[in-house]
């Protein structure tokens, strides 16, 4: 089992910048937690807390009942931060070999290892050299395989896809479902692409000014944006043949947006479309997604309406 | 319970970078040393020449006290440290890391150094224990002093550490009657000299050079054990990686 309990952290740096408010939550045997917010809203103070990097100003963490003061508490994870150097002037193979030795494996594990990490992140052709030699884009792969080394309880990733191609941020998402799937492992992941991992999120924490505003699982974020399914449909000509039979939809030119919240209003829907038939070019049915309902929270925060301040 | 494996592994990722950089290396830890060597035996007079070559020696271990604390404000400005914050890495292997770090560098350079001053015939050794210890005890003394001085200043930012950590390392070795023996210090500075490490470990090193310093051993012996266990005590009590940042 894996516990992370979080109660009142705060923390204000030396400026005076609030970062958290008073944050409490606790995640148990969660296999990818989405972290969630704006810039600035306190998500990497919020990893950094949790790794043990920083201390709060007030409040405590633990894992499994350990204080991050703890060095057992720090050997359950596996961290990439959101901007840290490499030691530039190692190998890729050496410097995963080093932070393996750290990491607290002996040598034959460390070396089967950083073969492992340096596979899974299709590293192989720059093993043997310099990371002062690679590219941003290769030592960011460096920097989230070192996480994964020693296959760690706990994966802090802090936005680990910035700076990656898009055939390594599906590389990644593969090995983070292989991670939550075959070790147990819990994954905590700082990401602007929350969509990519909507399927796989068992949780979702949102952050707004330091704050916990949402911390749930993603089909109740989803039901925050108020529907269901978005119908868009495409008429032949720019004017409705008769009135829609729902009260949310929205229109411009020949395009009609229906907005659908619930499965009988889908069907209603449909039925209404095929009685209009000779009038639909073509139409289409996605479901919001979790960005429309992340920034849909957002918006009603900064007009003043409630979220679920916790 | 230290693991050894990650002691060892902390020291490489340091010491690495200066012993890859051959030609900085060589300068730092060997030519640098003969630079100030030879305009100083061209200047003074003949009977400083064996003080001379026990501070170029010394001079040569201050680079652990330069190592030691800038590498720690490096990591610091280039937040490198985040990466062994999140591993279960103890304060104490860390220090452990560290001070093996600074042997690999600056042991070697030292030898190379001492051999070759005792090759020109610049020092003669009397007492390759004594002088041992004597080395051994700089490297230890200025390693962790130079890791202090930083863990000091860590709410000071990287320059300002530069500035401090340099500044002491000009006293250790100017300061200091190590390129010259005690008595050519003004008489009220020398009760201050006998504060500095460095005028105990040249004591250490010029007893085993036949070099008289004018300073009792009987004050070194007590001195140096003393400000070694003081000196780990505060480490050991005050170091908590987290303070890096």
């Amino acid at each position: 089992m894996v516990e992370i309990r979080c109660e009142d952290l705060w923390k204000i740096y030396g400026s005076g910048i609030i970062a958290l408010r008073g944050v409490s939550f606790a995640l148990v045997d969660e296999p990818l937690v989405i972290l969630a917010g704006p810039n600035g809203s306190g998500k990497t103070t919020l990893v950094r807390i949790i790794d043990g990097e920083i201390s709060p100003s007030r409040g405590f963490v633990s894992i499994n009942g350990l204080s991050l003061d703890d060095a057992r508490a720090r050997g359950l994870f596996g961290v990439m931060p959101q901007e840290a150097m490499l030691h530039e002037y190692l190998s890729v193979r050496e410097y995963l070999y080093y932070l393996a030795l750290i990491r607290g494996l002996n040598r034959y594990e460390a070396k089967r290892e950083v073969s492992r990490v340096i596979d899974d992140f299709m590293l192989q052709d720059y093993a043997s050299t310099r990371i002062e030699h690679l590219s941003g884009g290769l030592k960011r792969r460096v920097l989230l395989a070192q996480a994964f080394l020693g296959s760690p309880e706990i994966l802090l990733l802090d936005e680990p896809t910035v700076g990656l191609d898009p055939e390594m941020r599906v590389k990644l998402w593969d090995v983070v479902m292989r991670y939550a799937r075959e070790r147990g492992s819990m994954i905590i992941l700082v990401t602007h692409y929350i969509d990519e991992v909507r399927d796989i999120a068992s949780r979702v924490l949102l952050l707004y000014r330091g704050q916990l505003v949402f911390n749930g699982e993603p089909r109740e974020l989803l039901s925050k944006v108020g529907y269901k399914y978005r119908v868009q449909v495409r008429l032949r000509e720019p004017r409705a043949p008769e009135t829609p039979p729902l009260r949310l939809h929205h229109r411009s030119g020949d395009v009609v947006e229906f907005y659908v919240v619930d499965d009988g209003e889908l069907v209603r829907l449909l039925n209404y479309l095929a009685g209009i038939g000779d009038w639909v070019l073509e139409f289409n049915v996605d479901r919001p997604s979790l960005e429309e309902s992340y920034l849909e929270l957002i918006k009603s925060l900064e007009s003043g309406g409630g979220g679920q301040r916790l | 319970m230290v693991n050894v494996y990650r002691v060892y592994a902390i020291s490489m990722i340091y010491a690495l970078w200066v012993l890859r950089n051959k030609l900085f290396y060589l300068y730092l830890t060997i030519l640098f040393p003969f630079t100030i060597l030879v305009p100083f035996l061209i200047i003074a007079p003949a009977r400083l020449e064996p003080f001379i070559a026990v501070g170029t020696v010394i001079l040569t271990l201050i680079y652990c006290f330069s190592t030691a604390s800038q590498d720690l404000a490096v990591d610091r400005l280039l937040k490198r440290i985040a990466i062994l914050l999140t591993k279960p890495v103890t304060p104490l292997e860390y220090f452990l890391g560290i001070l093996l770090s600074n042997a690999m560098q600056t042991l070697p350079a030292t030898a190379v150094v001492t051999a070759v001053l005792w090759v020109t015939g610049l020092i003669r050794i009397a007492n390759t224990a004594l002088l041992l210890l004597g080395l051994i005890a700089g490297w230890y003394v200025l390693t962790i002093m130079g890791y202090i001085t930083t863990l000091a200043l860590l709410s000071r930012d990287y320059h300002t550490i530069i500035i401090v950590s340099n500044s002491i390392a000009f006293i250790l070795t100017f300061v200091a009657p190590v390129y010259y023996p005690l008595e050519l210090l003004p008489e009220q500075l020398r009760i201050l000299a006998y504060l500095v490490p460095t005028t105990h470990i040249a004591n250490i090193i010029g007893k085993a050079c036949n070099v008289e310093y004018g300073v009792p051993l009987a004050i070194t012996c007590i001195y140096l054990p003393t400000i070694v266990s003081i000196l780990t005590a505060i480490t050991l009590k005050s170091l908590k990686l987290k303070d890096i940042y």
